[in-house]
């Protein structure tokens, strides 16, 4: 349901709003996105991480000047079995982060099909995030720093390295997220799914938003 | 020394005068202290009160100072004359002293030393006694006898407790601990349950229970009382004959239950056990407390919670269900239900103590107190517990909220669009970077450069974050992955209302809804 989002409180102690949004992570399987949700939520590193079914639900707050963002993360499993469910937490989200191993080829050209697919069936003002984990392991490195964010400029994604195990740039990745995401009181709505009518409310229109 | 009768001795001159033609014989050094005073007095009248006025009082003053009356007669012109008050001289210089304390100390912790030692020798020895306790009569003699040697009988003529002195009616006993000799009335019984107590490690705890091996097994374990102890006067075998060898039989159901102690060493044991009580249980009001404490900190936890979720619910959010308000309310009333009732025992605990000591004042000031912290806390808290809007009232609050923020979003929208045609040339000669300035809705009117917006004040990474576990559910790898996820977010809901995020719940449920809709999809597309 479109109008969760975005929840302002008059007497919320003093602060200013609170925006909230929905973020989903994808990428191949092993590459640490429920490493790197839990370093993010809970500040925990396993090295045996089990791996995911289905898709994790994770809740966290980070406040960004006068205004709290509270990130209702969905964990997506990796697997290719549980593809089918991807769609379902993409179509809705504000946000995504696409997350592929450094060292590892194959997880990068993943993580680009991701991309393309998420450009496609998306909500279009979706931000995209591009996070290259392990980088903890640079000298097992198989994807360049420079040729990632080529792409990433291309496609005009966040970029950033991170490492779940020494929390590298974990935070800072989320929190540019949350920075770029639209923070006026209606426009988190960001949901446009199909055979939903376009109410004239619709926070999100083209033209608004962006340079025309 | 007098102040003589007929005298005028109410200036100070005056007096001063009297004494040193009258006094001057006498003792130079008491002289000396008066004159002294006198000055001092002297100084002050003339300093803080004016000629006139001074009369009077220096009058009362001095008139107090008649030796009859005493130092510590202080009137009401001393207590007038706090600030400086004569009669307040310097303390004397203390005499010559000592410091007793290590001496006190020494001789305490030798007296607790010997004490202690004692206990525990008496605890060793009925520990001994204990293991392996012969049933026969005869048999348990020779261990108690085994374990602690007996006085000899004609060591001791008298009694050392009462002084009477032995005879065919009046039995020697001796004491099972020390074996130590006294008669019938003056010994004390020791009930083997008693002991076992005694004996048994404190985190054991329960050692108490099982009875005594005794054949007869009846629980008259009392010591003393009426037939018992008139049957205890002549049992035992005594350690002068075989008198009352029939009498040993019949009364060894009791007699086995517990072991004869002198009252010296029945009053260490029950010191011990005292002791060992105070160590380890606490005042029922200390309980009661804690438990109250309990139930607050329960409640403190859900009213910010609640405050929230009420208050959202009455604005016409939809971000929790009223369902899970409503659940929150009646949790909170229960704590509040349980809170009242706890404090309300722990002020009874003042009025009717049964059996326990009446509380001195300051407890009773003290369980005063809890009981009024208490109903304040629940007036403060419970009784402005705001209401929930009831399913239609909340209808109608979802509703007019949608209207308001569609007619401010209409409203909104048109002021951008002005402002956005103001802003054309001012944004075309920056640079744009951000393909999406942000719109905040305080500031529609001054689209501010996103490259300004962007300056980050503080950013703080908040620790509330919440994940489900998801290793508390056991799905079978065959399952569908929908019905996998169906039932992961069921368990997640189960989660997040056990662990009262209930922010979370109406998340969750939306989720599960779009599963389900998924799901019959696909049936439908695979069974047409």
């Amino acid at each position: 349901m479109a109008q969760r989002t975005s929840v302002q409180r008059p007497s919320g102690g003093g602060q200013g709003k609170i925006c909230q949004f929905k973020l989903v992570l994808l990428g191949e399987s092993a590459v640490g996105k429920s490493s790197l949700v839990l370093r993010f939520v809970k500040g925990q590193f396993h090295e045996y991480q089990e791996s995911t079914i289905g898709a994790a639900f994770l809740t966290q707050t980070v406040c960004l000047d006068d205004t709290t963002v509270k990130f209702e993360i969905w964990d997506t499993a990796g697997q290719e079995r549980y593809h089918s469910l991807a769609p379902m937490y993409y179509r809705g989200a504000q946000a995504a982060i696409v997350v592929y191993d450094i060292t590892n080829q194959d997880t990068f050209g993943r993580a680009k099909t991701w991309v393309k697919e998420l450009q496609r069936q998306a909500s279009p003002n979706i931000v995209i995030a591009l996070a290259g984990n392990k980088a903890d392991l640079a000298n097992k490195r198989m994807v360049e720093y420079e040729e990632a964010q080529t792409y990433a400029e291309e496609n005009s994604l966040l970029f950033m390295e991170t490492s779940a195990k020494t929390a590298m740039n974990v935070n800072d990745i989320f929190l540019a997220i949350a920075k770029k995401l639209p923070k006026s009181d209606n426009s988190a709505t960001g949901s446009q799914r199909e055979g939903m009518t376009l109410r004239p409310s619709d926070p999100t229109p083209g033209p608004a938003g962006c340079c025309k | 020394m007098e102040v003589g009768e007929g005298e005028d001795c109410s200036s100070v001159t005056r007096l001063q005068a009297h004494f040193e033609e009258r006094h001057s014989a006498e003792d130079h050094v008491v002289l000396q202290s008066f004159k002294g005073f006198l000055n001092k007095a002297k100084k002050k009248f003339l300093n803080e009160d004016e000629p006139d006025g001074g009369s009077l009082r220096p009058r009362s003053l001095l008139t107090s100072l008649s030796p009859s009356r005493g130092f510590e007669d202080e009137g009401d012109a001393s207590q007038e004359y706090q600030p400086n008050n004569p009669w307040n001289w310097d303390p004397p210089p203390p005499g010559p002293w000592r410091n007793h304390t290590s001496h006190f100390k020494r001789v305490r912790s030798a007296r607790i030393d010997s004490f202690v030692a004692e206990t525990n020798k008496l605890l060793i020895r009925l520990d001994k006694l204990l293991t392996d306790l012969p049933t026969d009569p005869v048999k348990r003699k020779a261990h108690e006898r085994s374990i602690v040697s007996w006085a000899e009988d004609q060591d001791v003529p008298l009694c050392p407790f009462c002084a009477r002195s032995f005879s065919l009616a009046r039995r020697r006993h001796h004491c099972r601990l020390c074996g130590g000799i006294m008669c019938q009335e003056c010994s004390l019984m020791l009930t083997l349950q008693y002991a076992k107590k005694l004996v048994t490690p404190i985190h054991q705890g329960g050692g108490t229970e099982e009875p005594p091996t005794v054949a007869g097994g009846s629980s008259s374990s009392s010591s003393s009382g009426g037939m018992g102890s008139l049957l205890a006067g002549l049992k035992r075998s005594g350690s002068q004959g075989s008198l009352n060898s029939i009498l040993s039989v019949v009364d060894s159901m009791k007699t086995e239950q517990h072991f004869r102690a002198c009252a010296h060493c029945m009053g260490r044991l029950d010191a011990r056990d005292n002791q060992v009580e105070q160590r380890t249980s606490r005042p029922i009001l200390t309980m009661y407390y804690e438990k109250l404490m309990e139930y607050r900190h329960q409640m403190e936890d859900l009213l910010p919670q609640y405050m929230r979720m009420a208050e959202s619910l009455r604005s016409g959010e939809t971000t929790y269900s009223l369902r899970d308000a409503e659940e929150v309310r009646v949790k909170l009333l229960k704590k509040g239900d349980s809170l009242n009732s706890m404090a309300s025992r722990i002020k009874n605990l003042g009025a009717n103590e049964d059996g326990g000591e009446p509380p001195g004042p300051r407890q009773e000031l003290l369980l005063r107190r809890i009981q009024s912290t208490t109903s304040a806390f629940l007036k403060e808290n419970v009784l402005t517990l705001p209401k929930l809007p009831t399913q239609q009232e909340l209808k109608e609050l979802q509703e007019r909220r949608r209207m308001e923020a569609e007619a401010r979003l209409a409203a909104e929208k048109e002021a951008a669009r002005q402002a956005e045609a103001k802003a054309a040339e001012i944004l075309r000669k920056r640079d744009r970077d951000s393909p999406r300035p942000n719109h905040s809705r305080s500031s529609p009117h001054h689209p501010v450069p996103p490259t300004l917006r962007k300056q980050p004040t503080e950013e703080v990474v908040v620790d509330t974050g919440w994940g489900a576990d998801s290793s508390a559910h056991n799905v079978t790898e065959t399952d569908d992955p929908l019905i996998q996820q169906m039932n992961i977010i069921r368990n997640y809901i189960k989660q997040a209302r056990e662990s009262s995020r209930y922010d979370n719940i109406p998340l969750l449920e939306a989720n599960l809804r779009e599963l389900q809709e998924e799901y019959k999809k696909q049936q439908r597309l695979m069974n047409p």
